[in-house]
């Protein structure tokens, strides 16, 4: 055959590939495995017959483009299709030039790979356009782009970065389209992720990164170059797959070398032993190690899992291996080390044994636990609730009691057995009924046909009777179920809610309420031989009447007190007036307590929106302050364990986020628990409604109560210690404050006064403000009281501010007439002294003729103080920082002293006394001279101190905890916080401090604290 | 001297063997910081945070005029829950040398305690029990510590009883 035959067999066969060429598509096979025949076709002609010099290797060069894309996607893609495609038309000039006796044309290199491919010179020229290349060649000067910007880039300069991060992004973006081995694509992918880590944090070249960069070129060249000659691929440097912490294809084979030495040690191990138990724990550790840093399948992870579980059953129980062990472990091995070859080699790999998990369940000696026993589902909360009769049939109006005699019926209360728990139900229930009905009915007074309230009253006294019933109390189930008929009458619109109504309604509710009373005071073991008699059958009568006279007259049966009552009041007669009037007379003895209202004890319930039935749960105050406590310690824990030392010299990423996350719980935990405590003072102000209701009836004057924010919230106990100063407050207001109302319109002033009762945040207190629209504090009155009483000398004359403080004075009052509402003088000192009590202080602004507000600052919360943490001879202490005013390093000629022993500061022209602290705590302090130690200038009151301490530690919250019952007389010490560090450090009482000095006077100020002679001369 | 029998925690001071009613005994700790209170009685070691709670620490040794001695590894701390005189109950932490064991020890083998005259008073002395041939003293802890807490009293009432 003529060489001019063969070439045109070939040219004809190049014309088909150029044919098929013209049909290929990036992305696409269609015409790979044609041009692949034709391709094989040429090689065999030219294998067989002899082809001038340049042509077999460019059939070599067709050859390999066409096998790299089979041993890649199997698709083409845009650079193998244009290399293609300039092959051909080479090979058809070449072809044509060989029939027509023509000189070879140069063999120009098709492919970024071919052997001619000219490579890039590194010189400085090139570095940043490399040459229009495609695949390899192109990464390879890229690579070399990038060595030539890290050959010039500097430790701690960011010069060089961006360009090296665009070239590793265009390196990125060819490997996804020319598919790069396996080691390479690693290689770009860590590139790619160094890049990320320097721009994510410093943004400058650091050395070790830079190095790293460096290396990289240099390994990227030298695997190019191998990869282009079709060698292996060199290994990735380890350094870098450690550091990446992203070591896939590296894990599978040291994972299936662990498995290999498990193995090996389980071959040694015998059953009822326990050699090689460690070592395999310790293999199985590796192997989780491994696994959690890089990425392994999941089945492999299970299966390390459910190792570990067998382990950690072992452990618990014998600590040695059994025959199931062993044989379930030399599986596990072998499973392992054949399921890491698979990964390797990119299948699929096998699940996991199904037998694992079910022999892991009949285990013979190792205990499972799902076979453990499970404790048996705690029985659904049985609580002691009487159940109430679903019936809500009332029957005809006043008959069964119409009959009955007029004797009280007595209250027959059997404490014995399981009546116990009912009536304990029942009257815990109870007080929130009692307030559901008060509160109800203060709303019917201002909307007497509001439907919703008349059936929430309803519902009360029903529930009530059904209780009452339940544990035979009948007084009280006879009263409520009156009562329940009147509500039932008027929900029925058969008759219209008076004001009698509303007072038959209220009495009722406060007389059920001091039945609540006395039987919790018999519950809890108090005046058990006094039987209760609160006589019911007036009001009993009076419902009746109202029911069976369909009138709302009330005439008939007014109660003594009510006729009692002067003038034709609207409001009618007192309810408290009516109820002490009328309980006097069948057994004087009967004790009954003092009327506190009923629904103090709980108001952490019944602060709840009565409308929302969303759900509540009652909790045991003592469980929820354990649970507050358990808590804070759970909080101090978590800080001493992730301050550790030694914990936080490890180097784990893994435990760094562990921590993160521990703390973020904790600290919301905290927050939670905190929130706990806090209730609305709701509670607390409708109970004043009620008052200002008394009071104005009461006083002849027309008094309406605005309220607002009464969804703030609250520490519980302060809420319940604030109860009782609000109350003195509002009395004053309506007694002494709201003038009446002939006075009001005389003023020029609407008949009725009004009392502002607000709550709300002020900058991290609650301010709670008491305002009245009356006729202001006269100070003029104030000050000659005053000077009556020898408060103020006569002719002392006092700024208006001080003046007004005066009514705080223990004994002091204006009041002319003393009421039995307010007068008496006692009251605002006791207010403030309250207050004071809960940490809050109190402030008054008045306008003479225009009204009075008293201002109520008060702490979010009682169990945390912000302290200065102070360290005195070795031992920390806390000062609460609001009585801390500054603190300073003195100077020697700030001290002087009063007869060599008592010593003064002066704190800019202000003598006060210096108060060594450590001698009043008893211990040994670092320095004595107080020009080397630090002075804290606290205040009380008016009067200042200068503790002098060793150092200032610090400022923080601290829970302020009690020191527990034997060392509550230390006036001294307000408590104890435990600190960081798990230590309680004390807290010092400012106040008692101060006192105690002042009262030890200068001169004998070294025997505060009873501090031995010798130290004392020897620290002066 | 009724209903003495029972379960009783002995524990060390000096070469003398104390019992107080395993009932009382909430739990017992190692010794640790106890950050002291001043203005106390010597016996009165200070405080302690027995998870987050804070309780006060008395020194037995010191409260029964015994010689003080170092801290050994032994010396541990005992959490009584005591009641006080106004009923309210709270714990307490008492030093002793070393905790022995909780023994049963029967009515038979408690004797009264002994009268000493003006030398010793023993109002706090609920028996002597006789256990394996050793004395030992049983406490009524309630009144150990109620004599604790008058002491540090600022008022310093006469103790009760």
């Amino acid at each position: 055959m003529s060489l001019s035959s063969i070439a045109n067999q070939v040219l004809e066969l190049t014309r088909k590939v150029a044919q098929e060429l013209s049909f290929a598509e990036p992305g696409r096979d269609s015409g790979l495995l044609p041009i692949n025949s034709f391709v094989a076709e040429i090689e065999e002609i030219s294998a067989n017959n002899p082809l001038p010099a340049p042509l077999p290797a460019a059939i070599q060069q067709a050859r390999r483009l066409v096998d790299r894309v089979f041993d890649t996607t199997a698709l083409f893609d845009a650079s193998t299709l244009a290399s293609l495609e300039r092959w051909a038309s080479w090979m058809e000039g070449a072809l044509l030039g060989v029939q027509e006796g023509r000189e070879m044309p140069a063999l120009p290199s098709f492919s970024e790979e071919g052997p001619g491919a000219s490579r890039p010179t590194a010189s400085k020229d090139h570095r940043s356009v490399p040459p229009p290349q495609s695949g390899f060649g192109r990464i390879l000067a890229l690579v070399q782009s990038i060595a030539q910007e890290l050959a010039s880039a500097e430790v701690g300069s960011d010069a060089g970065l961006l360009p090296v991060n665009s070239f590793v992004y265009e390196i990125e973006e060819l490997s996804e389209k020319i598919d790069l081995p396996g080691n390479l694509d690693r290689a770009v992918f860590l590139a790619r992720r160094w890049m990320d880590q320097i721009l994510d944090t410093v943004a400058v070249f650091e050395e070790p990164a830079l190095n790293q960069l460096r290396e990289w070129t240099a390994w990227m060249d030298a695997a190019l170059e191998q990869a282009e000659q079709g060698h292996s691929l060199p290994p990735l440097p380890l350094g870098w797959a450690l550091d990446a912490a992203e070591a896939r294809p590296d894990v599978f084979p040291q994972i299936a070398s662990l498995a290999q030495q498990l193995a090996l040690e389980l071959a040694f191990a015998e059953p009822g032993k326990d050699a090689g138990l460690l070592p395999v724990n310790n293999f199985v550790l590796q192997m989780e190690d491994l696994g959690q840093k890089g990425e392994i399948p999941g089945v492999l992870t299970q299966a390390l899992r459910t190792a570990r579980q067998w382990l950690d059953r072992i452990f618990e129980t014998t600590a040695a291996f059994d025959q199931t062990a062993l044989t379930r472990f030399s599986e596990w091995a072998s499973w392992v080390e054949k399921t890491c070859e698979h990964c390797r080699s990119g299948y699929e790999p096998q699940p996991l044994p199904e037998a694992w998990g079910a022999r892991e369940a009949s285990g013979s000696s190792v205990p499972s636990p799902a076979h453990a026993p499970v404790p048996p589902a705690p029985a659904a909360a049985s609580a002691p609730i009487s159940p109430v009769p679903a019936a809500t049939a009332v029957e005809p109006a006043g008959r069964s009691f119409s009959q009955q005699s007029a004797i009280e019926p007595p209250l027959e209360l059997n404490l014995e057995g399981d009546d116990r728990d009912l009536i304990q139900g029942f009257i815990s229930e109870s007080y929130e009924h009692l307030q559901n009905i008060e509160q109800g009915v203060l709303v019917l007074e201002e909307n007497p046909t509001d439907a919703a309230t008349l059936n929430s009253i309803f519902r009360a006294f029903h529930t009530f009777k059904g209780g009452a019933g339940c544990v035979n109390l009948t007084p009280i189930k006879d009263l409520a179920h009156e009562l329940e008929s009147v509500l039932d009458a008027a929900r029925q619109h058969k008759l219209h809610i008076t004001t009698e109504i509303i007072n038959v309604i209220l009495e009722g509710g406060d007389t059920l309420g001091k039945f609540v009373e006395q039987i919790a005071a018999r519950l809890a073991g108090k005046h058990l031989e006094v039987p209760i008699c609160i006589p019911t059958l007036h009001l009993v009568h009076r419902a009746q009447s109202i029911l069976g006279h369909g009138s709302p007259s009330a005439s008939e049966v007014v109660p003594v007190a009510q006729a009692a009552n002067p003038g034709p009041e609207p409001l009618g007669g007192s309810p408290a007036a009516a109820s002490a009037a009328t309980s006097a007379p069948p057994s004087a003895a009967a004790p009954v307590a003092p009327p506190q209202p009923a629904t103090r004890a709980n108001p952490a319930s019944s602060g709840a929106a009565p409308a929302v039935a969303a759900g509540f749960v009652k909790v045991d105050t003592i469980k929820l302050d354990a649970l507050i406590d358990l808590v804070g310690e759970l909080v101090i824990s978590e800080s001493m364990v992730v301050q550790d030392p030694e914990l936080r010299a490890l180097p784990s990423r893994n435990l760094a986020r562990n921590l993160g996350q521990l703390h973020r719980i904790t600290s919301e935990l905290q927050r939670t628990a905190m929130s706990l405590r806090m209730v609305p003072i709701r509670a607390t102000f409708q109970k004043m409604t009620r008052l200002v209701r008394d009071l104005s009836a009461k006083q002849h004057k027309q008094v309406q109560l605005v309220m607002s924010g009464e969804d703030t919230e609250l520490d519980r106990n302060i809420v319940e210690e604030i109860g009782d100063p609000l109350v003195h407050m509002i009395r004053n207001a309506a007694d002494h404050g709201i003038e009446n109302a002939e006075a009001r319109v005389a003023k020029g002033k609407s008949a009725t006064g009004t009392i502002y009762l607000r709550a709300f945040h002020q900058g991290g207190n609650i301010v709670i403000q008491i305002e009245d629209d009356g006729n202001g504090l006269n100070k003029d009155r104030l000050l000659a009281k005053a000077r009556e009483r020898g408060l103020v000398k006569p002719n002392e004359t006092l700024p208006d501010k001080d003046i007004y403080e005066l009514i705080f004075a223990a004994g002091f009052s204006t009041a002319e007439v003393i009421s039995d509402i307010s007068g008496r003088g006692v009251g605002m000192d006791v207010v403030r002294q309250n207050i004071e009590k809960l940490r809050g202080k109190v402030e008054i602004q008045t306008v003479p003729g225009e009204g009075t507000t008293f201002t109520i600052y008060l702490p979010l919360t009682l169990a945390i103080i912000d302290g200065m943490i102070v360290s005195v001879g070795g031992q920390r202490y806390i000062i609460p920082t609001l009585s801390v005013r500054e603190s300073f390093r003195p100077k020697p000629e700030m001290i002087s002293s009063v007869h060599e022993r008592g010593e003064m500061v002066n704190v800019r022209g202000r003598l006060s006394p210096l108060l060594r602290l450590y001698q009043y705590l008893e211990q040994a302090p670092k320095v004595t001279d107080p020009a080397e130690a630090i002075i804290v200038v606290v205040e009380s009151g008016q009067q200042t101190r200068c503790l002098m301490v060793d150092e200032l530690l610090g400022k923080q919250e601290v829970v302020i905890k009690s020191l527990g019952g034997a060392l509550k007389k230390n006036h001294a010490l307000a408590g104890g916080a435990v600190l960081g560090d798990g230590r309680v450090g004390l807290i010092l009482n400012v106040d008692a401090l101060v006192k105690l000095s002042g009262n030890a006077g200068p001169a004998s100020q070294a025997n505060l604290g009873h501090v031995p002679q010798s130290e004392t001369t020897k620290s002066m | 001297m009724a209903r003495l029998a029972g379960k009783y925690l002995t524990f060390v001071l000096g070469h003398e063997c104390y019992g107080v009613p395993v009932l009382k005994v909430r739990e017992i700790i190692r010794i640790c910081d106890i950050t002291p209170v001043p203005q106390m009685p010597d016996y009165i070691k200070g405080v302690l945070n027995l998870r987050g709670k804070i309780i006060p620490v008395a020194d037995l040794r010191l409260k029964f005029h015994l010689d003080h001695i170092e801290n050994t590894k032994l010396t541990c701390i005992v959490v009584v829950q005591v009641i006080l005189g106004d009923q309210s109950v709270t714990p307490i932490g008492l030093i002793v040398d070393a905790v022995e064991e909780v023994v049963n020890i029967l009515e038979s083998d408690i004797e009264p305690p002994p009268d000493f005259g003006t030398l010793l008073h023993t109002d706090h002395i609920l028996g002597m029990a006789k256990v394996k041939g050793t004395v030992k003293t049983l406490l009524d802890i309630d009144r150990v510590v109620s004599a604790v807490h008058s002491e540090t009293s600022v008022i310093a009432a006469h103790a009760p009883r």
